[in-house]
């Protein structure tokens, strides 16, 4: 069975955020990723609603797979911390020669934020867009 | 990280958003920047094999996406026949609002490039809920 996934498309989308940026400022590309965030991740956020952190490490675990990342998930009670050491994304962009927007990590940024907003979580994202890595942490507000 | 298996929603909210503050010529000035910018990879392969580059682009990137389709290669011409768009499946099975115009991409996008190097290009649009249409290329004489 063909396992493998289209990565060309994080190209694609660098472009668009080039694109975004060049014709109409940051602040509307801020502005799409949250539509982005609010629009394409109902079902995440649906189902981690129901279940909690657990779907979102699910979620992780199953994306980062699929697209041959390296990384690490670690999930006690109340915080989740996905630590990525090699970015899939990133790595493909690279290794094919395609042009990477100077702010590729905003999606990352912007989207965990709808999600924590609309799960009642807190989030973080420290990202190294260079190293191609990042830590990303969700956790549950006191 | 906006997964690759994600990208087309949000390719498709883009669309969308650009539309509703900027109008449809927002929409296709996106669609002309991707092909000059993005495509630049089937612009070389047309350019330096012409239908042997469309057969090696086309089939990398809809085996990639695990696309339902026939395609027929000649000497002077092209054909893909896709019976079931993946994009359009994608967008089918998660219940985002469909951007209406969303299969106009793959005619401007391709278009512009396979023209450029002494070809007919027509994407005829059989069924744009099932994802269904027929790409064709000829040589111009």
């Amino acid at each position: 069975m063909n396992t493998k996934v289209h990565k060309d498309f994080h190209g694609a989308l660098s472009c668009a955020f080039q694109f975004l940026e060049e014709r109409y400022g940051k602040k509307d590309l801020q502005k799409f990723l949250e539509r982005v965030g609010e629009n394409c991740y109902l079902n995440l956020i649906n189902e981690v609603k129901s279940n909690g952190l657990l779907a979102l490490e699910e979620y992780w675990r199953r994306i980062f797979t699929l697209e041959e990342g390296i990384f690490e998930v670690e999930r006690n009670n109340d915080s989740l911390t996905l630590k990525v050491k090699r970015c899939p994304a990133i790595t493909h962009l690279k290794e094919v020669g395609y042009p990477i927007y100077k702010d590729f990590c905003i999606q990352t940024r912007i989207v965990n934020n709808i999600i924590a907003r609309e799960t009642n979580l807190i989030c973080s994202v420290e990202s190294n867009q260079e190293e191609a890595c990042c830590i990303q942490k969700f956790w549950r507000a006191k | 990280m906006i997964s690759c298996t994600e990208f087309i929603l949000a390719y498709n909210e883009l669309f969308s958003f650009l539309e509703e503050n900027y109008g449809k010529q927002a929409v296709i000035e996106f669609w002309e920047y991707i092909s000059e910018e993005f495509l630049v990879n089937l612009d070389r392969l047309v350019r330096e094999k012409g239908i042997k580059g469309m057969e090696e682009y086309w089939t990398h990137t809809l085996t990639e996406e695990k696309a339902d389709y026939e395609m027929t290669v000649k000497i002077n011409e092209f054909e893909i026949y896709m019976k079931k768009c993946p994009s359009i499946d994608i967008l089918n099975n998660t219940g985002v609002k469909k951007y209406p115009s969303y299969c106009e991409h793959c005619d401007l996008l391709y278009r512009r490039i396979i023209e450029r190097y002494g070809f007919f290009y027509n994407i005829e649009f059989i069924d744009r809920e099932k994802g269904i249409c027929r790409l064709t290329v000829k040589k111009r004489r």
